[in-house]
């Protein structure tokens, strides 16, 4: 079983714990009114699908119940690293030295 | 383990009823369904968790998934702003009271006390036991006594707290007690 680490409870936790919640990294327009119809529906619905590196949030649903984010590769599957949110999004560099 | 099938005391048809317990001679584990209790979920802002200790007396645990244990109650720190209460039932008015005089910030104080239903699960075999449908490593070096969780066992969430080296307590939400009771029970017989 998949062993996701939580940044609020500083453990790693069985995967059945957590549940995805999307794209991380994503702010909400500060004036959604000013906005077309066009750029909100891209707030909305358009969302990035690397191959590779994907910044994602996560909810340690059956745990802490928080959100927070990771890297993970979506070839690999392998969750390079987790942080908290409102934290920046980790450099090319951090990641680069945590995937090895 | 091993066990008799015919000498398990958990009949599902009868639900969960008050005060029965599976006790396998000669083997290590005991499952006993725990009285009546009072129970609270605090919600309080981290910033004020301090002053909200002063004011009510009460000593929050302030470090995640560990708890605070008295003669009056159990507190459990499930998540940064988030605590279970659990205390006798002729506490939980008294327990009440004493949040009301936390009145300098918003805090959500909800009676939870019938919500749950709680086991204890006792015996050398009680960590094998809960491991039928709790994957975490309840190593005394990963999963200390006094140690609390919430987690999940099988589909169920439940709250997991290490009361002694060999006594855990869950809470469960009342409805999924049979089914929990269900998988404890095929889970025992297969051991
Ligand atoms: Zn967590």
């Amino acid at each position: 079983m998949m062993m996701i680490e939580c940044p609020i409870c500083n453990e790693k936790r069985p995967e059945l714990e957590f549940r995805y919640a999307g794209e991380a990294h994503i702010a909400r327009p500060e004036n959604p009114s000013a906005l077309s119809d066009d750029e909100w529906a891209k707030y909305l619905f358009i969302r990035n699908n690397p191959r590779g590196t994907h910044f994602e949030r996560w909810v340690h649903a059956h745990g802490c119940a928080k959100f927070f984010n990771a890297v993970r590769d979506t070839v690999s599957d392998k969750f390079v690293m987790t942080y908290k949110c409102g934290e920046q999004r980790p450099s090319p560099e951090t990641i680069a030295e945590r995937s090895s | 383990m091993s066990s008799d099938a015919t000498n398990s005391t958990l009949e599902m048809d009868q639900g969960v009823t008050m005060g029965q317990s599976l006790d396998h001679p000669g083997q290590s584990f005991t499952v006993e369904l725990m009285g009546e209790k009072s129970r609270f979920s605090l919600r309080l802002r981290e910033s004020n968790v301090a002053a909200f200790a002063k004011a009510t007396g009460l000593a929050l645990p302030t470090k995640i998934n560990t708890v605070y244990r008295d003669d009056d109650a159990l507190i459990m720190c499930l998540a940064p702003d988030e605590w279970l209460i659990i205390a006798a039932p002729e506490v939980g008015a008294t327990l009440q009271e004493k949040c009301k005089r936390h009145t300098a910030s918003p805090f959500s104080l909800v009676d939870v006390s019938h919500r749950n239903v709680a086991f204890h699960i006792g015996g050398e075999g009680a960590a094998q036991l809960i491991n039928v449908g709790c994957p975490l490593d309840l190593d005394l070096a990963t999963f200390p006594v006094g140690k609390c969780t919430r987690t999940i066992f099988e589909r169920a969430e439940i709250v997991l707290f290490r009361e002694t080296e060999t006594i855990f307590h869950i809470e469960i939400w009342r409805s999924f007690a049979p089914y929990f009771l269900s998988v404890l029970s095929n889970g025992g017989q297969a051991q």
